[in-house]
């Protein structure tokens, strides 16, 4: 570790700058003195060249005869703080104090610290870098002269988004608040839904350069400690300049970087978050991003939205099949309609084989080409709708629906079947919850076109084999990824009833396999308040699900 | 709990040998048991089930003595080492002719129903290129994937099954018990070869987390396959009639081709049949070709058994393009399986398992 921190450091912070004041890890070395003039000189030194440092020097007693001096970014603080609670105070009320401010003057900094400053939110700090940092980060730093220290008055405060609802992830009904940019609103939004002292926001700093705030939140009796440690350990084994999403931390901890399946999942929304948390699993929190990662995930989690728990089950098991047929339409369609149309005429219904073989007549291309022609316009439209704003984005719907699907048509470039297929893929990969599962079917339905177009038939089915082969290959953090599917019997076939099917709450009474195993139970239900109905079908459900 | 997940779970053995017992034969199976028996062929199928038992009795009952090791190890523990090494080898070529001549069985049905214009190499390779990737993953993997292959498989067999039963006409099973009994005994003896790969238990103990289950697993896995093919017999000679069932090749096949499903919007169903052989093909070829590499790392004692995988691929592919044709591939078959597979289901565990309890080797089983 230590030799691959050397060699990051150097990579990350070039010491050769001949940077005397900064150690390998961009820490600052130089100490804090006791002369406050001293202090500003490096202060000042440091911040050269900031505009954005706002600084000030000040006398306090009635004699004037002590200096200070705050500092602070511009508006990465809260200004009522630090005029009311702090110059206020020491410039007007504590040359008031009787004793003189001469009397207390060698136990001034107590004096200060304990009585000068009405706000809570403060600490100590004695090095400079310590200082430094909580300036970056919006705190307000406040060196007295004759002490080797400083006060760190908490005064963050900086234009947010607020919180707002999240443009992605939308749900008809449950709340409608999204994460926003800043860690401390999202923190505040998780522990709004969970009012456990057991929910632990375990906060820490990566990126050299960046110091980003990241924070794990999970509730520690609930959360497999062999997850933890091994999430904590992961983070702790790359050194990065900056975190600017948590993507960045996503793709540094992930099992296995060659997949085109996402293998930790992301939200917007805190309800979700939330309710991982209950699961036993534990939330990554990255400031400056509204996404924030739950770990570990399986495939399933990516089906499940957060409004599947809200809605009747019956509606929303429906609304799981779904989903999982479109998962599987998005990423087969396009290739089973090649194997069937190439290799086996024969095995579609004569009327559909004649409409079809009459549609492609006119057709010049073989229909491999035809579909991954079909198949690439449409990623170019959906490439260039999402990075346009609304107005324009509109637009290119309008244009790609009638250029696209019909005018290819017409001009017979394009036969109006694969228009369908094309479209139906398209709607399907929509259908999914989760974007970034959608992303990775988008790859694999090349994958499948390929081998379908080669090999008909059974290279269709080869190419499902190989990305079934290599979804049951992958794991998240040691959590099979294609559980609760390939894991018989573990936790009592609980996890198989929030899978394709989301049975009733009321049954689901034990937490995935997320959690410890000896806190699994999450719901307890008065047996003799059931109805005698729900206690037989649930008695069924059991009967069945243990074969 | 899922450390413990490094090993395939109870069940997970009991889908996979499954996989593997039902893929082998069970496209012909109705035919070489009419040749048999005629209309008695369910008969002989539910005694050579019968015979399985015994067979699955044996294995797992010296697999169970030594739950940490495979066969190598134990048949080396128990006849010293020059014969175990040898009778390993001997299992291990075995294994290669048997799932080489899979191979080619299967490649030639897939050229003749699905591609009849692509070369068979092509499709041997692309079988075998695919197999290996599995190989590579590992045993849990395969055991991961044989849950869900299993649904993939078997519901759509079972729903087909389901609308032939309309068109199966059980008077073609009439007279009963015709058949004289040493035909009978003679048909259940080769018939019981179907159920060859419960051998493969004996090298499974290790990568299992309960190897003290094995029994129920051989014994669920047989019983539910006797069933299905009981099942696909009667139905087979029942649509096809005993002296139609004997004139087909693939008997199976004929039956899909002929039944027709009401609604349907696929035409032919034996396409859809040919869905289920290439995934029970794929089972078995890979779990062939795990145990096969699992045997040679033991044998010479590798760390890895994933780099033996590739350098099997040619090997295994030469030897299934050896036979010129389809009839010559099941000439062999039928040669290996005569004086080849019995070996390892029934002469070698006993021998094995009386030299064990004579010199006292192994953990002996608490009798309930």
């Amino acid at each position: 570790m230590s030799k691959i921190k050397k060699w990051f450091g150097n990579k990350l912070y070039n010491k050769k700058r001949e940077d005397v004041f900064h150690d390998a890890e961009n820490k600052i070395t130089i100490p804090l003195s006791k002369n406050l003039n001293e202090n500003i000189e490096n202060l000042e030194m440091l911040f050269k060249d900031c505009g954005d440092f706002v600084r000030r020097k000040f006398p306090i007693g009635k004699n004037k005869n002590v200096n200070m001096f705050i500092a602070y970014i511009d508006l990465m603080t809260d200004r009522q703080i630090i005029e009311g609670s702090l110059l206020e105070q020491l410039m007007i009320q504590v040359r008031q104090v009787p004793p003189s401010i001469d009397e207390i003057k060698t136990s001034l900094f107590d004096f200060i610290r304990d009585g000068g400053i009405t706000t809570a939110d403060i600490k100590e700090e004695d090095t400079l870098d310590a200082a430094a940092l909580a300036i970056l980060s919006g705190d307000t730093a406040l060196f007295i002269d004759g002490y080797a220290k400083v006060i760190i008055v908490a005064t963050k405060g900086w234009p947010g988004r607020g919180v707002q609802e999240p443009d992605s992830e939308i749900v008809i009904r449950g709340p409608k608040e999204g994460f926003s940019e800043a860690l401390r609103i999202n923190t505040v939004l998780i522990r709004r839904r969970i009012r456990d002292t057991k929910l632990k926001v375990k906060q820490l700093q990566i990126g050299i350069r960046s110091r980003t705030d990241i924070a794990l939140m999970y509730i520690e009796d609930i959360v497999r400690p062999d997850i933890l440690k091994d999430l904590e350990e992961r983070l702790n084994r790359f050194e990065i300049d900056g975190i600017l999403d948590s993507g960045y931390i996503e793709h540094l901890i992930e099992d296995d970087w060659k997949t085109p399946f996402p293998q930790i999942q992301s939200t917007q929304r805190p309800d979700k978050a939330a309710a991982a948390i209950l699961e036993g699993r534990i939330v990554i929190i990255v400031d400056t991003t509204p996404f924030v990662l739950l770990v570990p995930s399986t495939l399933n989690s990516f089906f499940q939205s957060a409004e599947d728990y809200y809605q009747r089950w019956t509606i929303m098991s429906f609304t799981r099949v779904i989903r999982y047929i479109a998962a599987f339409f998005a990423a087969a369609i396009p290739g089973f309609y090649l194997a069937l149309t190439d290799y086996h005429p024969s095995m579609i219904p004569t009327p559909l084989t004649m409409a079809i073989a009459a549609s492609r007549e006119v057709v010049p291309f073989p229909s491999v080409v035809e579909v991954v022609l079909m198949e690439l316009a449409f990623e170019l439209l959906r490439e260039a709708g999402t990075r346009l704003p609304g107005p324009i984005g509109s637009t290119i719907g309008i244009v790609g629906g009638i250029i696209i699907g019909q005018a290819a048509v017409e001009a017979k470039i394009v036969s109006p079947v694969v228009v369908i297929i094309v479209a139906v893929t398209a709607i399907s990969s929509f259908a999914i919850p989760d974007n970034s599962l959608t992303v990775g079917l988008r790859l694999v339905k090349y994958l499948i076109i390929i081998s379908s177009a080669t090999l008909g038939l059974y290279g269709f089915l080869l190419g499902s084999l190989i990305v079934l082969i290599h979804l049951v290959s992958l794991k998240s953090f040691n959590i099979p990824y294609m559980s609760p599917y390939v894991s018989s019997g573990i936790n009592e076939y609980e996890d198989l009833k929030d899978s394709i099917f989301r049975l009733p709450i009321f049954m689901m009474r034990r937490r995935p396999i997320f959690a410890r195993p000896n806190e699994r139970i999450r719901l307890r239900i008065d047996k003799k308040r059931m109805s005698r109905r729900a206690l037989c079908f649930l008695k069924m459900i059991r009967l069945l699900l243990d074969k | 709990m899922f450390s413990k997940n490094d090993k395939a779970s109870i069940r997970q053995v009991e889908i996979l040998l499954i996989l593997d017992l039902f893929s082998t034969s069970v496209l012909f199976f109705p035919r070489s048991a009419a040749e048999f028996a005629n209309q008695d062929a369910w008969i002989i199928v539910i005694l050579s089930t019968l015979l399985a038992f015994v067979y699955g009795y044996l294995v797992t009952e010296i697999a169970m003595r030594f739950p940490g090791d495979t066969f190598v190890e134990f048949s080396s523990k128990i006849l010293s080492k020059p014969i175990g090494i040898i009778l390993s080898s001997l299992l291990a070529i075995k294994l290669c002719f048997s799932i080489s001549l899979e191979l080619r069985v299967f490649g030639e049905l897939t050229k003749q129903v699905l591609l009849p214009r692509t070369p068979i190499e092509i499709i041997i390779a692309s079988m075998l290129l695919i197999c290996s990737y599995m190989v590579r993953k590992g045993y849990e993997c395969r055991a991961r994937l044989g849950e869900i292959l299993i649904f993939i498989m078997f519901i759509p067999l079972i729903i087909i099954l389901i609308f032939v039963i309309p068109d199966t006409d059980f008077s073609n099973l009439m007279p009963v018990f015709t058949t004289p009994i040493p035909k009978m005994l003679e048909g259940m003896y080769f018939m019981a070869f179907t159920y060859t790969p419960v051998e493969l238990l004996l090298m499974v103990a290790p990568l299992v987390n309960n190897p003290k289950k094995l029994r129920r697993v051989s014994f669920t896995a047989i019983g539910a396959v006797g069933v299905m093919s009981t099942i696909l017999v009667i139905i087979t000679i029942g649509v096809l009639g005993s002296i139609g069932t004997k004139q087909q090749i693939w008997p199976v096949m004929t039956l899909m081709q002929v039944i027709e499903i009401p609604g349907a919007f696929i035409e032919r169903q034996d396409a859809l049949m040919m869905i289920f052989w290439i995934l029970s093909v794929f089972s078995f070829i890979s779990a062939g070709l795990y145990f096969i590499s699992l045997i040679i790392t033991r044998l010479i004692k590798a760390r890895e058994q994933r780099f033996l995988v590739l350098p099997l691929v040619p090997v295994l592919y030469f030897i299934s393009l050896i036979p010129n044709n389809i009839v010559e591939t099941l000439e062999w078959t039928k040669l290996i399986r005569n004086y080849f597979r019995i070996l390892f289901i029934l002469p070698i565990p006993l021998i094995l398992l009386i030299i064990a309890r004579v010199r006292k080797l192994g953990e002996p089983i608490e009798k309930k």
